[in-house]
């Protein structure tokens, strides 16, 4: 059934996925969150995603961090000071998981004698999505802020990503994979273009596990944000759209068992919000 | 598969509901299925909304429709949300009487493909088809711009909602009033006065917040009495079956509504 309803997916809200691929070696890919990443002009998810925003620093912090792989200090000394200034940067500016991600690795491992860390940015992030507009919003944003000889700008499907085999330390998707038509194949191609020990990692609505909390939270999904939709951007179709397409999404276990049978290993997931989004995580070994 | 894609892409609404039904209800999905009634359009493009959501929508669309006028749509939804008193007495007025009854019946539809306009303008002067027309042109209007109704859960009152809609800007050359400030109060008030909807009356009222002086003299002593007086002496206006008066005059059509001539500039 579930195949089905995958069928359905309405190709427009699909161009708020992005992949982000990155050469890394912390891995970066991710998807772009739209409206706030890009200013006013994304149109789409801004009303529905601004929910899990709110608890915004906290998801972020936790999604970088993830991605780095470990608690500040526990690897190498001079991560401590990256994962300071990644810290620092979130909460004083808003931006695009793939941005925060470009930021860090910027100034990871900064050498004395380093006039201008951005001249030496090992590795490479590649955003990768379906429509071309929203590249184009990325990259007049990534100019803006200083970031575009780090991040290169890609028009591909996530089901057929254009990039060879075994290519990238890590591949990241958020709010992007519920509007893929086929999540499995996503999910292949993540794993295709992975390399051994590389790692994906994906942001996305899910099931929120406490009754009360998810009467709550549907009770505002399906009476308040079509509403605010045709409110405030005269469009109550795409954002009942939303909604549903949140609720048809597979739960946390069975999305980790979807990974699984795409190759993936150590898959656990993370809650954010009681549920309300979660973290995908999974290694190709 | 392919019909079930091409159900979804060329009718969305239908789409959605053709996909719940093959959803197999889970915890995951329950939720959706209890905070939504279940889903059936009663007329392409409604949407069904909750108490909750008109109320939602009806103190949304007042705020954003003051903070900025250009959202005709919000004063769309806003009368069909609050309309809900109105349009059954609206549809009785209509029943009552047997042109309205006509209209009821046939459904007839406003708009540049139902109606020949160029045939309109090559009416006599005076007609009612030919001052519609001098109307649109002076004003720079179509008939094309009226948004369909969607959150309205009758169809009967949905077409109640969507003929008084296309007839707005007959409204307008029957009073003879142009579309500047001034022209489309008086028009709100006689609608409003006629039809009983919430939107009209408030608009009617709050609008005048934003005349100048000199708009607001000529309001209060030539148009406001005027367009009152119109707006409880005359006929039902929507009972007039207007694809079948094109060649009427419009003065021997203003006498059988009861419209007072509009005051002379």
């Amino acid at each position: 059934m579930n195949k089905d309803i995958n069928a359905f997916r309405n190709r427009e809200m699909a161009a708020l996925t992005c992949h982000v691929l990155c050469r890394v070696r912390t891995v970066l890919v991710s998807p772009i969150l739209p409206a706030r990443c890009f200013g006013k002009e994304a149109s789409g998810v801004a009303v529905g995603v601004s929910r899990c925003r709110s608890s915004g620093v906290v998801l972020r912090g936790q999604f970088a961090r993830h991605l780095a792989g470990g608690r500040a200090g526990e690897e190498k000394p001079k991560t401590h000071f990256g994962f300071q200034d990644v810290t620092e940067e979130e909460k004083s500016q808003m931006g695009d998981v793939a941005i925060r991600i470009a930021r860090f690795a910027k100034i990871l491992r900064p050498r004395p004698g380093d006039a201008d860390p951005a001249q030496r940015a090992e590795g490479q992030i590649i955003v990768c999505d379906i429509n071309k507009a929203m590249l184009n919003v990325g990259e007049r944003k990534a100019e803006r802020i200083g970031l575009a000889n780090v991040i290169t700008w890609k028009e591909g499907n996530a089901e057929d990503i254009p990039f060879d085999d075994n290519s990238f330390d890590a591949c990241t998707i958020a709010f992007g994979i519920r509007n893929c038509t086929h999540v499995e194949k996503v999910l292949q191609e993540a794993y295709r273009v992975l390399k051994p020990g590389g790692r994906f990692m994906c942001l996305e609505f899910s099931l929120v596990k406490n009754s009360l909390l998810r009467w709550l939270y549907d009770q505002y999904s399906f009476q308040v944000i079509p509403v605010l939709g045709q409110v405030l951007a005269r469009d109550w179709d795409s954002y009942q759209y939303l909604v549903e397409s949140i609720r048809q999404f597979p739960p946390q276990e069975e999305f980790e068992d979807m990974m699984r049978e795409a190759g993936f290993q150590g898959v656990y997931h993370e809650n954010l919000t009681g549920g309300v989004c979660a973290i995908h995580s999974g290694f190709k070994l | 598969m392919d019909f079930v894609l091409a159900v979804a892409q060329n009718a969305p609404g239908r789409g959605r509901m053709f996909v719940r039904q093959l959803v197999q209800s889970d915890s995951h999905q329950d939720a959706a299925e209890q905070t939504e009634s279940p889903e059936e359009e009663l007329y392409p493009g409604h949407i069904r909304t909750t108490p909750l959501q008109k109320a939602l929508l009806g103190v949304g669309s007042t705020l954003m429709a003051l903070y900025s006028p250009a959202r005709d749509d919000m004063v769309a939804v806003n009368g069909e949300v609050t309309g809900m008193l109105a349009l059954p007495w609206m549809h009785r007025k209509m029943l009552e009487d047997a042109e309205g009854q006509q209209i009821l019946r046939e459904k007839p539809k406003l708009n540049s493909y139902t109606v020949d306009l160029d045939a309109l303008r090559s009416l006599p002067e005076g007609t009612l088809g030919r001052a519609y027309t001098q109307f649109l042109d002076v004003n720079g209007v179509s008939p094309d711009t009226r948004l369909p109704v969607r959150f309205v859960d009758d169809p009967e009152l949905a077409y109640v909602m969507q003929r008084y809609r296309e007839a707005h800007d007959l409204m307008h050359t029957v009073l003879g009033m142009n579309t500047k400030l001034v022209g489309e109060v008086a028009v709100k008030w006689v609608e409003g006065l006629q039809t009983g909807l919430p939107m009209c009356l408030g608009g009617a009222l709050m609008a005048p917040i934003r005349f100048r002086p000199k708009q607001r003299k000529d309001y209060v002593t030539r148009v406001l009495p005027w367009a009152l007086k119109n707006g409880f002496k005359g006929k039902f206006i929507l009972n007039a079956y207007f694809e079948k008066r094109w060649s009427q005059d419009l003065n021997d059509f203003r006498k059988e509504f009861n419209i007072q001539e509009p005051p002379s500039a």
